[in-house]
């Protein structure tokens, strides 16, 4: 049992968006009611397809979208209490990592000045600034050289490293990572996943990991929530949630996932999922995920499952949102030791 | 040419491609693309091209069919015995969209935005078959829509591309590509733009298709996983050229060439938590900046002074044949 | 580790920039040459604007290039005259313009909610009238002359530039790299200054170059029904207004008219480069 305070609690997070949609105005709910906890030095992985909300979520989480409703408490301090100017402040301990750096960096401002900005916007010494910055370009191992270059000059990879350097420079202590190596070549995506779990052990961070990529996410991942349509649907122990997922759809993504192997490709049973995703602005009754799951009755269209195994345990427990969870058992999902 | 991993050596293939070159005229300077490309293809089975950006894979299937309009391509692609480079662009069009069929990554930009889903199926139709009427041609859509599993296709022949999901959309691109019972379909990279569960039921769908239709499959791609369980060999490019080919089984369980070795190794495996992470260094080679000799010297962890002067050609290692000087000195001991 | 982006063989080529090439590079000399002429006219003027220097109504010859007007004062020189009148006149405006329109359009794009509406009424309002005759209305109601023509002018152009920049900053408000700055704790005044402003202005530039040109001729319009300058001012307007009463005399009009043209057309040709060179710049990476 973990007598530790979580560094950060969500709870009941709630975003909608407003639209037009032939005229009329909708809601979009993007994120309905998303509750989670990161245990200082953990990594918790937030996982789902296009949609589902977990970028949205991540946003939510620093404010950098205002959610409609819901707790965010950063070591006990509810986020979205604050005024702007106290938000400010706490955002020393909290950054953000974006997935595309050619976008999240200023096109105009050099690499010292992009590293600098932070350390200046919370009142660092002048004298301390530059050998913070020395010491940001080792953590994430560039050049002096590469200080006085704007952002286009660089590789996909090295502009990934200058973002990570920005969100460290004032030495935050959680790190929301929203997708971070999508946009990489392969080769390039196992050298800044090593560098994020490097720099993780080092600095003692936490990270809320945000990716579609089940595969990467396991590299990295302790704890993973899968979200489908702006709900976490499963939560647990990476290892659990992989080897023995208990949500139909956790099992219809992990089957998805190609794995390099022909044997074992060709020898899983995968689960292929029928019909489209609903839209978010009229999601389905009920469990969200029935009008594509092989396991639904009536009762998922009139009751909603709430996550249930959470309670027991914190953080420890493996908790699952559904009205019959269970390991299917007529497919074998590859998942080898 | 050996052959290695061909389903059926007494067949002919039915795509023959000899040391295709495609260069494209820069301002600084001609860039080959693609350097020298041989393999061959037989119906019914699938053959993957794999490689990151800037390898030439997608380029070698748009220079074989006539669709890049600026760059020189030379060499020999023979269809069923017809030669294709260089063929007349009115006979090329005649092959293209009926015998060989293509579908791209992004279906938002390939399919038209102001046509209804029916018309543009109808159109490739009617565009290889000029006495099919309008009506035939319309219910035929109907049809192929229903092939490609997107429910209610009597309704969703009339939507628009935007009123489709990703997934839709690509269904729709496979439609227009098997309209006319094609003998080859050529994939590039379908999935990539597409969520997982989403890819997982178009690699069923096309795997389908390919049984039903004694479909050949070309699959572009840089996607490993997806080689793995949809194609039957593999074909590994780097800077233009095929480094490594062979049947997917062997190529994935013992390959010779570092780079793919490199590939192999760096991909993050769902079934498993790695120790450290390995990533191949440096940056992949552009046509614009070849190395000399191999062109994956700078980044090979095995490569000898000698792999600067001499590019090495595909020859069998082991199970597979692959263009690197030092395994074939290894392979020869 | 990783190495450097550039790759190896691709020559840099150094080329003059855009904006000094072809149509602009004629543009740009001949803009300096009005401002040289402009600013040192009075050092060396073949004659005195303002003085009759001879008989009247005589046509172009080696004398008078342009011959000289029903006063008989030398219509070359009062053209050249005209320049400083007008090449200052439209840069008080401009300048103005630009920085009320880029203030209001930032304030209002930036912090939306009720200001950004308020604002963008009296935008709206204003730019539902032909500017022409606002421009009119309003120097007339204040009585006619330079400073009020100036005034009218500067409150008729500034919405152009505030819903100009204000759509600029809207759009930039939304990319990442806003989101980063917030995201690090940056205050919002510094997000304006350092992110917002810099990344948007681009287009209202290019506009106050070409507008430079409109001003010209809006001016001239003004002064032209007598609601700028007036005589004996050699504006280049009023100077098209003696013409009309000597029409025959077709020099009189004629050399202010092709000295608004020429300024036009430089201006024109200066903005469209910039517009290119600015758009290369935006795609170039």
């Amino acid at each position: 049992m973990k007598e530790i305070e979580p560094i950060l609690a969500v709870t009941g997070l709630v975003k909608e968006f407003k639209v037009r949609e032939h005229g009329r105005q909708v809601d979009v709910h993007a994120v309905s009611g998303v509750s989670f906890s990161v245990y200082p030095g953990e990594t918790l992985a937030i996982v789902g397809e296009s949609g589902c909300g977990k970028s949205t979520t991540g946003r939510c989480v620093l404010r950098l979208i205002e959610p409609t409703a819901g707790e965010v408490l950063f070591r006990g301090t509810d986020l979205l209490t604050l005024d702007s100017k106290a938000l400010r402040k706490q955002r020393r301990h909290m950054q953000f990592v974006f997935q595309d750096a050619q976008a999240s960096l200023h096109p105009r401002m050099t690499v010292r000045r992009l590293l600098a900005e932070p350390l200046e916007v919370h009142d660092v010494p002048k004298e301390q600034i530059e050998q913070r910055i020395h010491e940001l370009l080792g953590l994430v191992q560039l050049r002096d050289e590469h200080l006085d270059r704007y952002p286009h000059e660089f590789s996909g990879g090295q502009r990934q490293r200058i973002g990570i350097a920005r969100a460290l420079a004032i030495s935050p202590d959680l790190l929301v990572l929203d997708e971070p190596v999508s946009a990489l070549d392969v080769s390039i995506q196992a050298e800044i996943m090593r560098l994020l779990i490097d720099l993780r052990q080092r600095l003692g961070l936490s990270y809320v990991f945000i990716a579609h990529d089940l595969a990467v996410v396991r590299q990295i991942a302790d704890r993973v929530a899968v979200m489908y349509l702006g709900k976490i649907v499963e939560t647990g122990p990476a290892e659990q949630v992989y080897n023995d997922p208990q949500h139909p759809y956790t099992q219809a993504l992990l089957s998805a996932v190609p794995i390099p192997d022909p044997n074992i490709e060709h020898s899983r049973q995968r689960i292929v999922l029928s019909g489209e995703l609903p839209s978010p602005i009229d999601p389905p009754s009920g469990c969200r995920f029935r009008t594509r799951c092989w396991r639904a009755e009536d009762r998922c269209a009139d009751e909603e499952p709430l996550l249930v195994g959470q309670a027991h345990a914190n953080g420890d427990g493996h908790a699952v949102a559904c009205h019959f969870p269970g390991p299917e058992v007529s497919v074998e999902l590859g998942a080898t030791v | 040419m050996t052959d290695v991993g061909a389903t059926s050596r007494e067949r002919t293939p039915v795509l023959s491609v000899r040391d295709l070159r495609v260069t494209f005229p820069t301002s600084t300077g001609p860039a080959p693309a693609v350097r020298g490309v041989d393999f061959d293809l037989y119906s019914g089975e699938a053959l993957a091209i794999v490689g990151e950006s800037g390898s030439g894979k997608s380029v070698t299937m748009l220079a074989m069919l006539g669709l890049l309009g600026r760059a020189a391509v030379t060499g020999s692609a023979k269809f069923d015995g017809t030669e294709l480079v260089g063929l007349d662009p009115a006979k090329l069009r005649a092959i293209r969209g009926s015998k060989v069929s293509m579908i791209f990554q992004d279906p938002m930009t390939s399919l038209n935005p102001v046509l209804t889903v029916g018309r543009q199926i109808s159109l490739v139709m009617r565009a290889h078959d000029s006495k099919l009427s309008k009506a035939a041609a319309a219910a035929r859509a109907v049809d192929l829509l229903e092939q490609v599993a997107i429910s209610r296709p009597q309704t969703r022949v009339h939507s628009y591309p935007h009123e489709l999901s990703g997934g839709m959309r690509q269904r729709v691109m496979i439609a227009m590509a098997i309209a006319n019972n094609p003998e080859v379909l050529i994939a590039d990279e379908p999935t990539t733009a597409l969520d997982v569960t989403v890819q997982a039921q178009i690699m069923e769908l096309l795997g389908k298709l390919r049984e039903e239709h004694n479909l050949a499959l070309v699959l572009i791609t840089h996607d490993l996983g997806v080689v793995a369980g949809a194609t039957d060999r593999v074909n590994v490019m780097y800077a233009g050229r095929v480094v490594e080919t062979g049947a997917v089984d062997a190529v994935f369980r013992v390959p010779v060439h570092p780079y793919t070795r490199g590939l192999l190794e760096c991909l993050p495996r769902l079934d498993a938590r790695q120790e450290v992470q390995v990533s191949i260094p440096g940056m992949a080679a552009t046509p614009q900046s070849l190395p000399s000799g191999c062109p994956f010297h700078p980044r090979c962890r095995y490569a000898v002074d000698s792999c600067a002067d001499v590019e090495p050609s595909l020859e069998p290692i082991g199970e597979t044949l692959a263009a690197c000087s030092v395994m074939a000195g290894v392979a020869a001991q | 580790m990783t190495a450097i982006a550039l790759p190896s063989g691709v020559k840099v080529v150094r080329r003059r920039p855009p904006w000094l090439r072809g149509t602009s590079l004629v543009a740009v000399v001949s803009i300096g040459m009005w401002v040289i002429v402009a600013l040192t006219l009075p050092l060396w003027s073949p004659h005195d604007p303002l003085e009759p220097i001879g008989d009247r109504l005589l046509s172009p010859n080696a004398h008078n290039w342009m011959g000289s007007d029903a006063l008989g004062r030398d219509v070359f020189t009062r053209t050249l005259w005209g320049a400083r009148q007008s090449l200052p006149i439209s840069f008080v405006v401009i300048v103005s313009s630009v920085i009320v329109g880029t203030v209001v359009g930032a304030v209002s794009g930036y912090f939306g909610g009720w200001l950004d509406t308020v604002l963008m009424r009296f935008v709206d309002i204003t730019m539902a009238f032909p500017p022409i005759l606002l421009a009119m209305a309003i120097t007339a109601s204040l009585g006619p002359s330079v400073r009020n023509a100036v005034l009218a002018m500067i409150l008729v152009w500034w919405p152009i530039y505030a819903r100009l920049l204000r759509s600029q900053v809207v759009a930039v408000r939304q990319r990442e790299h806003v989101e980063s700055a917030v995201a690090i704790g940056a205050s919002r005044w510094l997000i304006l200054r350092r992110y917002v402003l810099p990344l948007s202005y681009t287009p209202v530039l290019v506009n106050a170059t070409t507008d430079f040109g409109q001003v010209v001729l809006l001016t001239a319009s003004l002064s032209f029904v007598g609601l700028g300058a007036r005589p004996p001012s050699p504006e280049w307007g009023a100077m098209i207004t003696e013409g009309v009463t000597n029409f025959y005399d077709w020099w009189i009009a004629a050399a202010p008219g092709i000295a608004i043209l020429l300024v036009v057309f430089a201006f024109n040709f200066l903005g469209d480069a910039l517009r290119d060179s600015f758009d290369v710049k935006d795609r170039g990476r």
